[in-house]
This record gives structure tokens, C-alpha cells and sequence, in this order.
């Protein structure tokens, strides 16, 4: 038992590692530019990188060796902030990405050099994403120091880091006020990085809406009754309703009504579930139009409820109905019959107990949906829940709160299926076995 | 029978659907137009009648004939259901007979993956991979569009696959012919070709089947959540999603032709499915 137990434990947690693992590939590498995204495309480097920073997403993919390009100015304590600007063709500042550091006001910092570490004498790219400090045409990059005068240092034909800190340095003007260089790395601080971010972001809920800045705990409170006052009693009810025509249908099988049952069940499968909801919205849309969309009314939700039942109904009673009747055939059930015991009462007595395991199994893997609501359903009837979130934050590319969702169904459905191997584990000795 | 029928039809038309566009685009007097160039603006809304020669279901908003949409449709769906099992189904056969024949730490792998894959719900995955793909182009391949659903289809129904192809191998390696072939010093892959893969061949057939299924009815959620096939591409899912409102206004033949087109292929996928699984592993009842 413990062993089992212990086992099953790790396994979760390596899936739900995995979890983590596969939507930083699909949200955060994957994505492409979010940034564009949210502050347009035609914005400045510096109001970009000004954007990635307060994010997060200037940090490295994996790990972080804190080295950057650092411009300290050292000419005056008490005079105006250190800028960075471009003049004439000149694009380095822009390139550089060069903002302000965090917590002074005598530095600018750069982004951080990607994957791993820099040397004088490699390519200056490794400081601009791989592109030139200029274009064509002549220009500066002009520093505005503290004392108030100006510092133009000329970008042209710089290939190497080295040669970009050298002009900066050695200006004839500077005379020690600016001093320029790299980072030195960092061994401490390795795992300051988009990744590991990442991680405690997904485990403590803690990031914010790139859309609204809001927290994502507060959005999920807010939406999440929404979804469950929709799949909550969509799924009891589904089940009920399952449960009593499949035993309804397994009762009376080979019969008409089993043929009939089974056929309807068939035909309702094949039906696109678009089809239910939009023929669904349309007649409730004839019976009364104010109730066919939205939340304005409480009891609007009957309508989704009940079409996500009836569109649910047809693989559930089939589904049920197989494991009753697999149960049926088996000998314990021929003798209690041959024992003169009415096939009803043995159905509901002994037959219903056993196919219990694989009907609650399937019950568990629903769960997921209970949070999300169903999407479809959502956003179809405008119920602004969950699954209607996490459509809208597709659109608005808002990897935040599609990470939270997506994060938040995973676990949970993790730690439901845990929960029943365990309870299988204690209660059925065979399953051990495996 | 009649299920076999019925799915010859949509092949045929299909691949006429094919040769069509394909006539259409070399066409260059303009004289067969592809259904993007069919608009007819004089004509447009027009309920089914017999009068209208080719638009006999009817017209939509811009004139084009519902009949056309309906039978050019067949062929995004069954290119996506058929694209999506030639990616899925050899990958879940190949990493399940691995996974199940060498054991130990490939297993873990594998099944590690294929869990972590499927905590995540199966819609829920495949809008995130969608949404990871709208401006990707790999190989020449835009993956925002029909190439990046074949490939998201593919990512989330191999998993079945693998489940029941590893159960299987791991019976079958304990078997005595298996055992007999190792001891005569046979490699793995050798027994994998020759002995498991011929064995767990049938779970391919059935999942081959029954993953068309699965697969059209994905397309068409996902193009009604303009996350499918480009719109304007003939398919049932874009039908849908373009005529969703006008059941309101009276307008009922494009959206239920579509939703006809599909109940009936998938009617008889999955019954044509359902009579193969019996015959050739009744086991799989379940599945």
C-alpha cells in the first residue's frame, strides 16, 4: 500500500511538472511576439523592452548569467536622470534597448544577453538580438548625463562588444563621468529567469492579466461560479439521467425499447454539439428572446444546462450500458438468477455496485470541465465564466490567465485521478495488482 | 454495407471536390471559378428551390450556391480527418510498442509524456496548440491555417493509440514465441517488426477509424472558433460559423445542410468503426 502510494505521488508530480514544462513551450516560446500584441507594433525598442521588463519577458528563457550592457553615469549625484537617445540615423539606443535600471536613477541597463555569456570580442548582435547598431547614414547615440551636458558617441562601424564599451570609455569628452560595461555573471541568481518564473507564477496564482492588470486569484473568483453554476448541474443531472436510461435499456436489452435506446443514442452522438446549441438558442430564442442569451436573468442557465444534458446523453448511456451489460454476462449474476432472484433486483443490488469503478472513472475525467465550463457553451450562450475567459484571452494574447487555466484544469484532474487510484487502491485489492 | 456506400460517396465527392479546385486554379479564361469567385450578388439569400439550377439548397449572403459550399466542404473534412490519423496513428503504434517491449525507463518516458499530454482536456489542448501556431510557418508550411490543425490533431489523438498499443505489447512480449525468438538471440527491433507490430496492427486499424470521427468533429468546433481553417476555405466548420445567426432571421438551409453533411458522414464512420472494431477485437468494446 505505501509503496503505491508513494509512486502514484511522484508520478503526479512529474506530470504535473510536465504541465508546467509544456505550456512554457506553448504560451512563452512558442508564442511569438506578445509584446506587438499589446502595444503595437510601430512602438519604440525602449517602450518595448520598457513593457517586456515590467512583464518579466526581458528575463532569459532557462537560466539567467546577469550579463548585460550597463551605462553608469558618474558626473553628478544630485542632477537630472541618465537618458539615452538617438540622434540622426543613428539606431543603437533603440537597439540596445537601453531604459533606466530599477532602483537608481545613474544607470541604464540593456536586455539581457540571451542563453549564455558574452566576451569583448564577440558580435556586438549579442547585445541587440542579432541586429547592427545602425542601418545607413550618419548619427549618435547621445547620453544626457547628470551635469547637465551631453555626451554623442558615434555607433558607426562598431563589430564587437569590446569596440562599442572602448568608444564609450575612451571618448575624448568623457573624462570618467560615464563608465560603460558588462555585467559580471552571476552564479547566485541563475535561476532568475523566464522559466523559473514561470513556475512559482503557475503554482502560487500570483501573475496578473496582461489585458486588465488584474490579479488572476481575483478573475477566477469572480468567473469560476459562473462555469460551476453551469457544469455543476449539467453533469449531476447528465448522470442521473445516464444512469437511469442505461439500466433502463440494460434491463429491458434485446428488446425494442434496448434497440430503440441504443439507436437514439447513436443518432445523438453524431449530431455536431454546434448543432444542439445553436437549434437549442434558436427555439428558446421563439419561446422567450430575452432568455437566449446571457446572464441578465438567473434562469437563463436552464437553457445551456439542459442542451449540454441532452448532447451529453447519447455516449454516456452507451457507455454505461456496455459496462452493465459486460457485468450481466459474468456467472454471479446467472446464479442468483438460477437461484429464482428477479433480474431487477440483482441489477440494482449486486450488478450496479460492481460497474461502479469504471462509471466513477469516467466521472472523474470530467472534472476538468467542471472549472472550464464548456467553452462552446460559454461563449455561445454568453456566459462570462471560464471557458469564455479562456477564448478571449486567445484573442487578446493574454499567456498569463490562458497559463493559470490551463494550469488550473491540469491540476485538478491530476489530483482527481490521484484521489481515485488511491480510494480504488484501498478499497479493491486487486487493483494493486497492476 | 450501406455505411461503406455512404463513405465511398463523400471519398468520391471529395476527391471531385479536389479536381475541381484544382481545375479551378488552372484554369486561366476564368470560365470554372473557384468557389471564392462564385459570388452572385442578384441572387443572394435564396431559400432552396427547384428553379435554381445549381443552387438548388439555396444561396448565401454573397449568391454562392449551398450545394457547392456543402459538397466542396467533404473535402476539408476528410483531408483533416485522414492528415490528422497519418500523423497520429503510426506515432501512437511506434512509441506504444517501444514503450510497452523495452519497458523500464523508455516506459516511464513515455508515459510520462503521454499523461502529461492528456491531463490537459483534449479541446483545451488543441486550442492552446492553435493559438501557439498562429504565426508560425515551418518548412514552407503556414501553421496557422488546415497544416497546424493536421499537426494539433495529430499531437492530442495519438495518445489513445499508444494507451491500448503499449497494453497490448506488454502481454504479448511475455508470450512464449516472443521469448523463443530472444533466445535465439533476435534483436528488439526484429521482434518489435516481425513479431509485436503485426499483433497490435488491428488497435491501428480500429483507432484509424474511429480518430476520423474525432477529427471532423474537431475541425469543426475549432473553425467555428476562427482557430480552424482559414476562413473562406469551403468546410463545414466555416459554414457554420458564418450562418450561426441566420437561423434568426429565417435563414435555415446553410446551416442545416452543413449539420446534415456531418451527421450523416459521421453516422456512418462511426457505425463502419464500430462493426470493424467487433470483427477484429471485440475486447475493445470501451474504447
Amino acid at each position: 500500500m505505501g509503496p503505491f502510494i508513494v509512486r502514484r505521488l511522484i508520478q503526479a508530480v512529474l506530470t504535473i511538472f510536465g504541465v508546467m514544462l509544456l505550456t512554457f513551450l506553448l504560451f512563452r516560446v512558442g508564442a511569438g511576439d506578445i509584446a506587438a500584441a499589446h502595444i503595437g507594433e510601430k512602438s519604440t525598442e525602449q517602450d518595448r523592452m520598457d513593457w517586456l521588463r515590467r512583464h518579466g519577458y526581458d528575463l532569459p528563457t532557462i537560466v539567467n548569467v546577469h550579463e548585460r550592457l550597463v551605462v553608469r553615469d558618474k558626473s553628478d549625484l544630485n542632477g537630472r536622470p541618465i537618458e539615452a537617445e538617438d540622434a540622426g540615423a543613428s539606431l543603437a539606443a533603440d537597439r540596445l534597448a537601453l531604459v533606466p535600471a530599477k532602483d537608481t536613477t545613474r544607470m541604464l541597463v540593456g536586455r539581457y544577453v540571451w542563453l549564455w555569456r558574452t566576451a569583448r570580442d564577440d558580435d556586438v548582435g549579442n547585445l541587440t538580438e542579432g541586429r547592427p547598431l545602425t542601418d545607413a547614414g550618419e548619427g549618435t547615440l547621445v547620453f544626457k548625463l547628470a551635469d547637465g551636458t551631453d555626451l554623442s558617441v558615434d555607433p558607426t562601424g562598431v563589430k564587437t562588444v569590446g569596440e562599442l564599451l572602448d568608444r564609450i570609455n575612451n571618448h575624448p569628452d568623457n573624462r570618467d563621468r560615464l563608465e560603460a560595461s558588462i555585467t559580471s555573471w552571476r552564479l547566485g541568481r541563475l535561476t532568475h529567469s523566464q522559466f523559473f518564473d514561470h513556475l512559482v507564477n503557475s503554482v502560487t496564482f500570483q501573475a496578473e492579466s496582461l489585458a486588465t492588470e488584474q490579479k488572476l486569484t481575483t478573475i477566477i473568483a469572480t468567473r469560476a461560479p459562473r462555469s460551476l453554476a453551469l457544469t455543476v448541474p449539467a453533469l449531476a443531472l447528465g448522470w442521473i439521467v445516464a444512469m437511469v436510461t442505461a439500466c433502463f435499456v440494460a434491463y429491458y436489452r434485446g428488446t425494442l425499447a434496448d434497440r430503440l435506446g441504443v439507436l437514439l443514442s447513436v443518432l445523438g452522438m453524431c449530431i455536431p454539439f454546434l448543432a444542439f446549441m445553436i437549434y437549442g438558442q434558436w427555439l428558446m430564442f421563439h419561446i422567450a428572446p430575452v432568455r437566449a442569451y446571457g446572464l441578465w436573468y438567473r434562469s437563463n442557465i436552464y437553457v445551456p444546462i439542459l442542451i449540454m444534458v441532452i448532447a451529453g446523453l447519447g455516449p454516456s448511456v452507451r457507455f454505461y450500458r456496455t459496462v452493465i451489460l459486460d457485468e450481466v454476462n459474468r456467472d454471479y449474476v446467472r446464479t442468483a438468477r438460477a437461484k429464482g432472484l428477479p433480474l431487477g433486483g440483482i441489477l440494482f443490488k449486486h450488478v450496479l455496485k460492481n460497474c461502479m469503478l469504471p462509471i466513477l472513472t469516467q466521472l472523474i475525467v470530467s472534472i476538468p470541465f467542471l472549472i472550464l465550463g464548456s467553452l462552446l457553451v460559454e461563449k455561445y450562450f454568453g456566459i462570462p465564466g471560464l471557458g469564455d475567459l479562456m477564448l478571449s484571452s486567445i484573442n487578446g494574447r493574454d499567456e498569463p490567465v490562458l497559463n493559470a487555466l490551463v494550469f488550473l484544469t491540469a491540476v485538478i484532474y491530476t489530483v482527481g485521478l490521484l484521489i481515485t487510484d488511491i480510494s480504488y487502491a484501498v478499497f479493491d485489492p486487486r487493483i494493486r495488482l497492476r | 454495407m450501406i455505411c461503406l456506400g455512404v463513405i465511398a460517396a463523400y471519398v468520391l465527392i471529395a476527391l471531385g471536390g479536389m479536381v475541381y479546385t484544382w481545375v479551378a486554379e488552372m484554369d486561366n479564361e476564368d470560365e470554372i471559378l473557384p468557389l471564392q469567385q462564385m459570388v452572385h450578388y442578384e441572387r443572394k439569400d435564396q431559400p432552396p428551390r427547384l428553379e435554381l439550377s445549381d443552387a438548388i439548397l439555396g444561396t448565401d449572403w454573397a449568391g454562392k450556391s449551398t450545394l457547392y459550399k456543402v459538397l466542396l466542404g467533404a473535402k476539408t473534412s476528410l483531408t483533416v480527418g485522414l492528415m490528422a490519423n497519418i500523423i497520429a496513428v503510426p506515432v501512437g503504434l511506434a512509441l506504444g510498442a517501444i514503450a510497452g517491449y523495452y519497458g523500464k525507463a523508455i516506459d516511464d518516458g513515455i508515459v510520462w509524456l503521454y499523461t502529461t499530454l492528456s491531463c490537459i482536456p483534449g479541446i483545451v489542448l488543441l486550442i492552446a496548440l492553435k493559438y501557439t501556431f498562429q504565426d508560425v510557418t515551418v518548412l514552407g508550411l503556414d501553421l496557422s491555417g488546415i497544416h497546424g490543425l493536421y499537426i494539433a490533431l495529430g499531437v492530442v489523438s495519438w495518445i489513445g493509440t499508444c494507451r491500448l498499443v503499449r497494453a497490448e505489447t506488454m502481454k504479448i512480449r511475455e508470450l512464449d514465441y516472443v521469448a523463443a525468438a530472444r533466445a535465439i538471440g533476435t534483436p528488439g527491433p526484429v521482434i518489435l517488426l516481425r513479431h509485436v507490430l503485426p499483433n497490435v496492427f488491428h488497435i491501428a486499424i480500429i483507432r484509424f477509424s474511429l480518430g476520423f470521427v474525432t477529427a471532423i468533429k474537431s475541425e469543426v468546433i475549432l473553425s467555428y472558433l476562427g482557430l480552424g481553417v482559414k476562413p473562406g476555405v469551403p468546410s463545414w466548420g466555416n459554414m457554420i460559423d458564418s450562418a450561426r445567426m441566420d437561423l434568426f432571421m429565417g435563414r435555415w438551409w446553410e446551416l442545416s445542410f452543413a449539420v446534415a453533411a456531418i451527421f450523416v458522414l459521421v453516422l456512418a464512420l462511426s457505425i463502419f468503426g464500430d462493426r470493424l472494431r467487433d470483427a477484429l477485437d471485440p475486447r475493445l468494446r470501451n474504447v
